[in-house]
């Protein structure tokens, strides 16, 4: 019999082994887990004992936000499922986005929002739950690696750079960087994945490591327009499991205060004067990267007085949903640029905090990345 | 909480109108791409795409109409939008998307583009 054709792929199916014996039942529960807020990932187990949830210490689950109750509400397992019972909170109890006022079933899969505080239920076997932590666990460590590959913050010198970063889910794919060329020019860039999640996190990570590592042949790292033109090339989403990116480039010269920028896909970085009080969008016409292989970078020039700080951001910092239901834009986001710095906390902080607070509660819809570089 | 995403299909000649209704994030997407793929790419047909009711768009809708407007393109049909809302338009016009595939502003300039 003729063996077919060896193409060089390979399909390998696994089948995963069932560990029970046959005929024996899984053991199912219920569980509370931390979809937003503080606590992210922690898992709480229902069993026959009421749970109180509030900002009293004596409370089963005790969260310490301001806009939580000190008994704030009760989760009772009743004939194999899950009741949620507000206990008069002042900013009351949500299921489902629907606020209660009586004993309400909180199905499997329910979202119950409490102030900031974001709980999902699921009803799970045991192993479910095993397969579930060992997940988490491989996306903490895919996590750290992301988060490894990010620059330290510099807090001396002419040029200075602080971030913040909060993925939307375990990972993102968020990534920014920043370094020196050579002893005059300074490269900062940020990029945006389509997407988020492993897949994602994935793309960005291989789109850093050549950036960082400025291995794109043939091209000179202080022309950005060149850089996203090879990026361009080099990551076309046919070859990338569809996936694009949007991407801020801008390179600064020390010796002649000039920055020259290019942007794909992406939304302006802004140059904020040194009083705050006017700012400048940063941008050119770009398309994202990856779409199309003809595409052609240009490149624009600024002069960056001393004392002026660039904001380079994702869209996940404006793109949010408040908490009357309105979609914010970038028009409601730049007022922020001109607000007080907040002592004790680093800009991109300040910004994030205020976010947070416009935002409804949960975890954002995208990655939050935020970067500021200062000149001195 | 938000509506799901709804998506309406038509078909007048060799042209698919499709409507769309709500967010156009990952959870939209999901949950209409599979459909759409199918009423317009095996058969290539021309389509345009009212975009009037969609509030928001996110990565994965702009990679969604990028993905239908390639597949189209290989079967010698056109991806159409037209009516974007003032918030989506602003993104389209952020990544450039005009040079991927027409946006224009209302449904009988949409079917011209789609059918010539």
């Amino acid at each position: 019999m003729a063996q077919p054709e060896d193409h060089g792929d390979r399909t390998t199916i696994y089948r995963r082994e069932d560990t029970l014996p046959e005929g024996a039942q899984e053991e199912f529960g219920h569980y509370m887990v931390v979809i937003g807020g503080a606590g992210l990932g922690r898992r709480l187990r229902l069993d026959s004992e009421p749970i109180t949830i509030g900002r009293d210490p004596s409370c089963e689950l005790a969260l310490s936000s301001p806009d939580v109750s000190r008994r704030h509400c009760r989760l009772q397992l009743v004939a194999g499922e899950v009741f949620v019972t507000d206990l008069r909170s002042t900013n009351g109890t949500y299921v489902d986005g629907k606020r209660i006022d009586d004993s309400t079933l909180l199905p499997d899969g329910s979202i119950l929002e409490i102030g900031q505080q974001v709980l999902k239920h699921e009803r799970r076997s045991t192993r479910e739950i095993k397969e579930a932590q060992e997940l988490d666990r491989d996306l903490e460590k895919a996590r750290n690696y992301v988060l490894s590959l990010l620059p330290s913050p510099i807090v001396t010198g002419t040029v200075q750079a602080e971030w913040f970063i909060v993925p939307s889910a375990k990972v993102g794919g968020d990534a920014f960087g920043y370094g020196a060329l050579d002893n005059d020019r300074f490269a900062i860039y940020l990029i945006d994945v389509s997407g988020h999640g492993v897949g994602a996190a994935m793309l960005s990570v291989s789109i850093l490591n050549v950036l960082r590592q400025l291995a794109l042949p043939g091209t000179d790292f202080g022309r950005p327009g060149d850089v996203l033109t090879r990026l361009n090339q080099m990551f076309q989403m046919e070859n990338h499991n569809g996936m694009f990116f949007t991407i801020w480039y801008g390179v600064y010269n020390r010796l002649e205060h000039m920055m020259v920028y290019s942007s794909g896909g992406h939304h302006p970085a802004f140059l904020v004067s040194a009083d705050r009080k006017q700012f400048s969008p940063l941008a050119t016409r770009g398309p994202l990267i990856g779409v199309t292989d003809e595409a052609h970078f240009t490149e624009a020039h600024v002069r960056v007085q001393p004392g002026t700080s660039l904001h380079i951001f994702s869209d996940g910092v404006f793109e949010i949903g408040d908490k009357q239901g309105r979609q914010l834009g970038l028009s409601d986001f730049l007022p922020l640029l001109n607000q007080p710095a907040v002592e004790g906390r680093s800009e991109p902080q300040r910004i994030y905090q205020t976010v947070r607070n416009t935002a409804r509660p949960g975890p954002l819809d995208d990655d939050f990345s935020y970067l500021v570089i200062k000149f001195a | 909480m938000n509506k799901p995403l709804e998506i309406e299909v038509t078909y007048t000649a060799n042209i698919a109108r499709v409507k769309l209704r709500g967010r156009l994030d990952t959870p939209g997407v999901d949950r209409i791409e599979a459909k759409f793929t199918s009423a317009v790419v095996p058969e290539g047909r021309n389509t345009v795409v009212d975009l009037s009711e969609v509030s928001f768009i996110a990565s994965m809708g702009l990679r969604m109409f990028i993905g239908l407007a390639k597949a189209l393109k290989r079967n010698n049909a056109k991806l159409v939008l037209f009516a974007p809302q003032s918030q989506v338009n602003e993104i389209f016009t952020t990544v450039v998307l005009r040079e991927i595939m027409p946006i224009v502003v209302d449904e009988a300039e949409a079917m011209r583009f789609a059918a010539t």
